[in-house]
């Protein structure tokens, strides 16, 4: 059916975060941990849509595995007058999908500054997608 | 079978298209299928080819051009870059369609400039190793640090203050700041207000004194990479990778392909795979922004200078590779897209041939969106002003090269009935019995779908029903998860399995409503499993959480109301 593709492609599970996510939001950790509504079907993937607040020039939010593995970063790009939110969408491995659940750890890369924990306002919030692979 | 052409929509550059054996559905051809078609007459080629050298010879020859022309000439080179810093959409579901017409025009110029008729943009294809026994190590081409096709030659401006002193006259007099009365927000002034630039002292200000960042780099800072260190970083290299841009080239729908929507292209909101991706980090990471490894194993980022990184970057001849490869992916993912029988654009493109857009749909007002500084090879404003006019090459009458992404697009145009493209998705409204949700009461609607939707026994062939919620939320809305229950006609039988939650997360500004896009399938199945799913009817209720359910819940939300503005079921 041409359809169903397009179908999933709508799909947009908005927010799908626990609580314990918000708090790790609200203590400045750095690890999200976003649930699976359901498990991906065949062909599916997840993606992560991370919503951003305001950076200083030159800072991006580095997105890994928990285990360390670079999988996109969020870099500002546009005249710095527009630059309130912005959602980006980053493509995400499968090896970041654990027991049900996508644990993520979120990095700002601030120049003349250590990597760091993001700070209020830098990550207004994160959900997942699904995304299908055409036919 | 019979041979047969399916005409639904109107026709392109290229005209519709005859494939035996299927009933294929020819949708808009933003650039055809080649087998089936006449080849472009003009083909941008990959910078790294051989075919490259007589092409980045006329490119600097337009160059120079253009580098000569009078301040006056809106031909010059510095003139059509502002173009971008005045007008450009990112982060978008135009910044495909805006920069397809951007540099398509300046094809023309540096086409006409150069003196060579067949001069077409090359791209540089950053996913390409071109040496597969070596790692994957993106970087600037080396020719583009050569000449004029690095800002740091002499040929440039060297310093801001000669750049205004060159500029600020012929800026202060431009036509863009004429005023229309009564007040037209479809002008070029219109169009300069909406991004909050009021009079020339606003765009000076934005292009060297904004804190924030500025867009002017002097001539030794020109270009942040440079011909010594000519490597993407690594957050770059994965941006550019391969496996990136597959991903990037997957999805099944404009809007996620692309950028999300807006209400005008001066709106930014948030970035696809494509454009957030290997878009952004190319232009930051050789504008300077760069982040590399320190001594003690752990990341350090420093933000150097460079046009390339704000939206003066088209000063930087590497700007026009860069976004040929971006408009390049983008026709491979349109060419992929109807070979697999599924949507080139925003829903609502399908039309009859010559019909206009239709009123009401995302594709009316993604169309009818106008670009209104786009400068022709005689440097006069051109006639084709709406987005509409660029969502085909058309015209413009070029094609690519193969590069990297090509191998996703299957070779066999999939059979497709074309009912199944041209028919919308069945969409079923509620009636809104109460539109606000307190904690007191829920917002209520009841939305009555055909009993052969809501009864199909689910199966690979069953239809996919989802419900999109759109609520007007407080602003500053940190009131935890919304409730959602789908039930049978009557209700009363809320429980896990047929309640949904929506959830907003962190400290948000809500600006506008928020759309929440559910499946129904989960909770349709327990109202049947418990013989309580009616035979044409799903009733809504919106629910905000009670303090004690909801421990996150902020002390100063606990009052506010959420507006549900309506429930629609979509079937697919």
């Amino acid at each position: 059916m041409a359809g169903k593709g397009l179908a999933v492609a709508l799909l947009c599970v908005v927010a799908l975060l626990g609580h314990r996510a918000i708090a790790l939001s609200e203590t400045q950790q750095s690890v999200i941990e976003l649930p699976l509504p359901r498990a991906p079907a065949a062909g599916e993937d997840v993606w992560l849509q991370l919503r951003v607040g305001p950076l200083r020039r030159g800072t991006e939010i580095r997105v890994s595995t928990s285990d360390g593995v670079l999988v996109g970063t969020a870099s500002p790009f546009g005249a710095p007058q527009s630059q309130g939110a912005a959602t980006y969408t980053i493509p995400l491995p499968k090896a970041a999908i654990v027991g049900g659940s996508v644990r993520l750890r979120l990095d700002v890369d601030q120049p003349g500054s250590p990597a760091r924990a993001p700070r209020p306002g830098e990550i207004e919030g994160a959900s997942l997608i699904y995304v299908p692979g055409g036919r | 079978m019979s041979e047969e052409t399916v005409n639904i929509t109107r026709p392109s550059r290229r005209d519709f298209m005859s494939v035996a054996g299927a009933a294929v559905a020819a949708s808009a051809l933003p650039s055809g299928v080649a087998s089936a078609q006449a080849p472009a007459k003009y083909r941008r080629v990959n910078v790294s080819s051989p075919e490259a050298t007589r092409v980045l010879d006329s490119y600097k020859k337009a160059i120079r051009a253009m580098l000569k022309l009078p301040a006056t000439d809106p031909r010059n080179w510095y003139r059509n870059a502002l173009v971008h810093t005045l007008d450009c959409p990112h982060g978008n579901w135009w910044f495909l369609v805006w920069h397809r017409g951007y540099i398509g025009w300046f094809e023309q110029i540096c086409r006409d400039l150069s003196g060579d008729p067949q001069f077409a943009l090359p791209y540089w294809d950053w996913s390409e190793n071109p040496d597969s026994t070596q790692p994957f190590a993106p970087r600037v081409p080396a020719v583009m640090f050569d000449d004029v096709l690095t800002p740091t030659d002499s040929a440039f401006i060297g310093t801001f203050d000669e750049f205004r002193k060159q500029f600020a006259n012929i800026v202060a007099q431009a036509d863009y700041w004429k005023r229309s009365s009564p007040f037209d927000e479809g002008t070029q002034y219109g169009q300069l207000l909406a991004r909050g630039i009021r009079f020339p002292e606003d765009l000076w200000f934005d292009i060297i004194n904004d804190p924030r960042g500025k867009m002017f780099f002097d001539l030794a800072h020109a270009r942040g990479l440079t011909k010594d260190n000519p490597f993407l970083d690594e957050k770059t290299k994965l941006a550019v990778s391969p496996a990136t841009l597959t991903a990037a080239l997957r999805p099944t729908d404009f809007i996620t392909f692309a950028s999300p929507k807006t209400l005008a292209h001066s709106g930014l909101t948030g970035f696809g795979v494509l454009e957030g991706q290997p878009h952004n980090k190319v232009h930051n990471n050789v504008g300077g922004i760069v982040t590399v490894t320190g001594p003690d194993g752990k990341p350090v980022t420093t933000a150097g200078d460079g046009f390339m990184q704000n939206n003066l970057s088209p000063v930087d001849p590497l700007f026009f590779l860069h976004h040929a490869n971006i408009d390049r992916i983008w026709d491979v993912w349109t060419r992929k897209q109807q070979a697999l029988g599924l949507p080139i654009l925003p829903d609502g493109y399908l039309l009859p041939p010559g019909a206009p857009p239709v009123r009401g749909t995302d594709y009316f007002s993604w169309a009818t969106e106008p670009f209104l500084f786009f400068i022709d090879a005689n440097g006069q404003p051109v006639s084709k002003t709406s987005a509409r006019d660029y969502e085909a090459i058309g015209e413009f009458n070029y094609d690519y090269q193969p590069g990297s992404g090509e191998g996703l697009v299957p070779k066999q145009l999939v059979a497709v009935a074309p009912q199944a493209l041209s028919a919308p998705a069945p969409r079923f409204s509620a009636q809104i019995a109460n539109s606000t949700a307190t904690q007191a009461a829920p917002a209520t609607g009841v939305v009555a779908l055909p009993p052969a939707l809501l009864q199909a026994p689910a199966g690979p062939n069953a239809p996919i029903l989802f419900a999109k919620i759109t609520v007007a939320l407080p602003p500053l809305s940190h009131t935890g998860d919304l409730s959602v229950v789908v039930d049978a006609p009557g209700g009363g039988s809320a429980d896990a399995a047929n309640t949904l939650t929506l959830s907003m997360f962190g400290h948000h500004t809500v600006q506008a409503p928020v759309t929440f896009t559910i499946p129904l399938a989960a909770p349709i199945e327990a109202l049947r499993a418990n013989h309580r799913l009616g035979t044409n009817t799903l009733n809504f209720s919106v629910a905000q959480p009670t303090v004690a359910a909801a421990p996150m819940l902020h002390a100063h939300s606990t009052d506010a109301k959420v507006e549900v503005l309506s429930i629609v079921v979509e079937a697919y």
